[in-house]
């Protein structure tokens, strides 16, 4: 198995081997002519206004956070199931699928509040909000 | 070979946290991170766990990183760059952590060689960690869900405050 | 396999109740409109009492249950007890205060979750689990935190969170260092694996073991691992400070009794000497940071330090040349339940002292109180003689018991620096108690008293003196918690 992974970490070293030896041969035969003009960040043309650096709205922060605990939960339930099949073969389904739906309805619960507050919609109502 | 790989993957880790500290921009720690939650990654795979390994790529080099990046936008730090100067704290804090080193060190490098340990092909994966999670570590698996919840909880309590400057 | 689901169900019957409780009021919260969340109040009150019931009628039934990772004896039943209690009282204070009236039901339902995270580590006879149980009970604990939407609620929960994550740090390692070990994060398979363990795995176990009282250390808040907690219990609503200073740290003292339990007889650490540096300094630090504090937030944070502190002397009088003294687990015990009712005691008064949605938090405010409130004024007295261990108070008896266990272990160094302690803290205590009778008043207005603080307050107060005495019964419930005590 540590060889199999061994052919990824091949294709990662050529990969990161590949950007380097790229920016470097261009270091090399590109002319330099700097300017203030090229400094500038690209905004397809046009002149940029402001600064890169904006404060953006925290509801995208909430939905990725939620997001991240839900991911969590799918990669804990992924590995059970591999073996599910294996269980049910062995007359344990129904252990395995209880097993299951405790995880997820626990979680599940946590989806409903979420719903039914409003947390999951863009523009939550104001009327719902903390103050 | 093997630990020829031992020592690559924690040098880069290594480095990476090393470089999270050290770096003044805050977005260059950030992807520093990266770096090291990448080796650490690897180090997973060498211990026969390539299902952690995953999970640790997917969950932390991917989801979460971007969760710091998330706050590093949103905290702006073009306007409040950190400011790094060693204090008597910092200087008590590197020295207690240096003697803890140290020790852990030298009482690692004075142990025996451990014996090699035959393991079964099938050892950390996924079907492996699946048939634990059902059987042995039920209880544990279970009661996960139930710290997800509180975290799902936590998210919306104290998202409901709006930073001054945002928008919503 | 079903049969070791009933059992496994059956032993966690206490935990189990808590969290179905909290996510049905989860869903509850998220239906009513948020000027209603505050009538969950009666169903969380509700749900503990039932939990205490059932932990009651476990404890007396005494037959030990096992299933999964899961160990429910009367030690985790005796604390259980403790951590309800404590709850339940701090959750009458939230009554009165900003967190349990305009902010949603979110507060009632992470006080139950916090709950089973307590009842859970007493519970785990695993590593693992105590480490997940840990962590439910301080997510829920630090977001309560910050619950109060200020500047300094948020700053409190943020240095909690990252002293705590920090202290998970400590604890994730030597738990790693065990199981690498002993290859197993089981107490049981641990002792076993541990008695014949020699060498290279030894040493991994003890370094383990050293990381996990560090981490632990930061849930008690012992000296040196002390610093977030005034902070924390300052900027921390008053009722969930007063849950910090005596739940969890009740849950912090139930991981390091197991602790002991599992690790005494075999590590050959030298525990008697940790366990008595650790309270040494626990216990003179907090008192003379105490000594100067002006807010009685703060103060009472330091003093809960210095208690963890006298907690720490049974601790370490719970090892004899390698055995365990029942005896000495007993008064921690005992002394947990003690001061978790004189604290929340004192809190009470913190929350009677302030406004909706504003605290009155300097000492200075309380000067007379007595012409005030005669009642409230004399309660405060009481709790903080019960505090300083005056008899005839509960917290007299506590630390009797607590000192009689460190000198039949043959502690007599640590037994005289407790008495001093108890002398230096005696200033600051009866301190509060001059300015609440001896000076005068500056005008300000009591509020309204409710007839659930009311209830708290006397609740505390009639226990701290009744406990006090006639001690003889409920020690013998917290001795009985730990007859033949194995893994």
């Amino acid at each position: 198995m540590l060889f199999q992974f061994g052919n990824v970490l091949v294709f990662i070293a050529l990969a990161v081997g590949f950007v380097f030896i790229n920016l470097f041969i261009g270091q090399l035969i590109r002319p330099s002519v700097p300017s203030t003009m090229k400094g500038t960040s690209y905004e397809c043309g046009e002149e940029p206004v402001g600064s890169a650096w904006l404060n953006f709205n925290i509801r995208f922060y909430i939905i990725a956070l939620l997001f991240i605990i839900f991911d969590v939960e799918i990669a804990f339930m992924f590995p059970i199931g591999v073996v599910f099949k294996q269980w049910v073969a062995e007359g344990r389904g129904m252990i395995a699928l209880a097993e299951i739906l405790v995880f997820a309805l626990i979680l599940l619960f946590g989806l409903a509040y979420v719903w039914i507050k409003g947390d999951l919609e863009w523009v939550k109502k104001l009327g719902n909000q903390g103050k | 070979m093997q630990l020829f790989f031992f020592y690559l993957f924690s040098l880069i880790t290594l480095s990476g946290a090393v470089l999270v500290v050290a770096h003044p921009n805050t977005l260059s720690s950030a992807m520093s991170l990266i770096v090291s939650l990448f080796g650490v990654a690897c180090l997973f795979v060498l211990l026969a766990a390539p299902f952690v390994a995953t999970m640790q790529l997917l969950l932390y080099a991917g989801a979460i990183m971007v969760l710091f990046i998330f706050v590093i936008m949103l905290l702006n730090p073009s306007t409040n760059r950190l400011v790094k100067r060693l204090s008597f704290g910092g200087l008590l804090g590197i020295l207690i952590s240096s003697y803890l080193a140290v020790i852990l060190v030298l009482r690692v490098v004075s142990f025996n060689k451990p014996e090699e340990v035959a393991i079964s092909s099938d050892y950390g994966s996924l079907r492996e960690v699946g048939q634990l999670l059902f059987s042995t570590y039920l209880v544990p698996f279970e009661v996960t869900s139930l710290l997800l919840l509180v975290a799902i909880i936590g998210a919306v309590v104290l998202g409901r405050q709006s930073l001054p400057g945002g928008r919503s | 396999m079903t049969i070791l689901f009933l059992a496994m169900a059956k032993a966690l019957a206490p935990f189990l109740a808590l969290v179905l409780s909290g996510l049905l009021l989860l869903i509850v919260t998220a239906f009513l409109p948020k000027e209603k969340t505050r009538l969950l109040f009666y169903p969380t009150l509700l749900a503990l009492a039932g939990t205490t019931i059932l932990v009651a009628t476990n404890w007396v039934d005494g037959f030990p249950l096992e299933g999964g990772m899961v160990i429910s004896d009367r030690i985790a039943y005796g604390f259980d007890l403790v951590f309800l209690l404590s709850v339940f009282l701090s959750t009458i204070l939230s009554r009165e205060t900003e967190e349990g009236n305009a902010h949603g039901g979110e507060y009632y339902v992470l006080t139950l979750f916090a709950t089973a995270g307590m009842v859970l580590m007493a519970h785990s006879r695993d590593l693992l689990l105590l480490f997940i149980a840990l962590e439910i009970m301080s997510l829920s604990a630090y977001i309560l935190t910050s619950y109060r939407q200020s500047a300094k609620g948020a700053e409190a929960g943020m240095k909690y969170f990252v002293m705590g994550a920090f202290a998970s740090g400590f604890l994730l390692y030597g738990i790693a260092l065990i199981y690498g070990a002993t290859g197993s994060t089981d107490f049981s398979v641990i002792t076993q694996a541990g008695a014949g363990a020699t060498g290279n795995s030894l040493w991994l176990i003890r370094i383990g073991v050293a990381l996990l009282l560090i981490g632990f250390g930061f849930k008690i808040a012992a000296v040196p691992f002390h610093f977030w907690a005034p902070d924390v219990y300052e900027g921390a609503p008053t009722p969930v400070t007063a849950l910090m200073a005596s739940g969890v740290k009740a849950a912090g003292f139930v991981a390091l009794v197991r602790l002991v339990i599992a690790f005494a007889p075999f590590t050959a650490l030298p525990w008697v000497k940790i366990l008595s540096v650790l309270a040494f300094l626990t216990m003179t630090i907090g008192n003379l940071i105490a000594l100067k504090q002006t807010n009685i937030k703060r103060m009472l944070a330091y003093s809960s330090i210095a208690h963890a502190g006298y907690a720490l002397v049974g601790l370490a009088a719970s090892i004899k040349n390698g055995q365990i003294q029942e005896e000495a687990l007993a008064a921690v015990l005992f002394y947990m339940f003690a001061y978790s009712l004189m604290t929340i005691g004192a809190f009470a008064i913190v929350v009677a002292m302030g406004r909706k949605g504003d605290e009155v938090d300097e000492i200075g405010d309380y000067a007379g109180l007595s012409e005030h409130h005669p009642a409230l004024a004399a309660a405060m007295a009481l709790f903080m003689i019960s505090l300083t261990g005056i008899p005839p108070t509960l917290g007299f008896i506590g630390k009797f018991y607590l000192l009689r266990a460190a000198v039949s272990s043959g502690l007599i160094g640590l037994t005289v620096v407790a008495v001093l302690n108890s002398v230096i803290s005696a200033f600051y205590y009866l301190s509060v108690v001059m300015v609440i009778y001896f000076q005068k008043e500056k005008g300000y207005r009591l509020p309204q008293l409710s007839y659930t603080l009311l209830f708290a307050v006397s609740f505390t107060a009639m226990a701290v003196i009744y406990l006090g005495l006639f001690p003889e019964e409920l020690f013998q419930v917290a001795k009985q918690s730990f007859q033949a005590v194995v893994f």
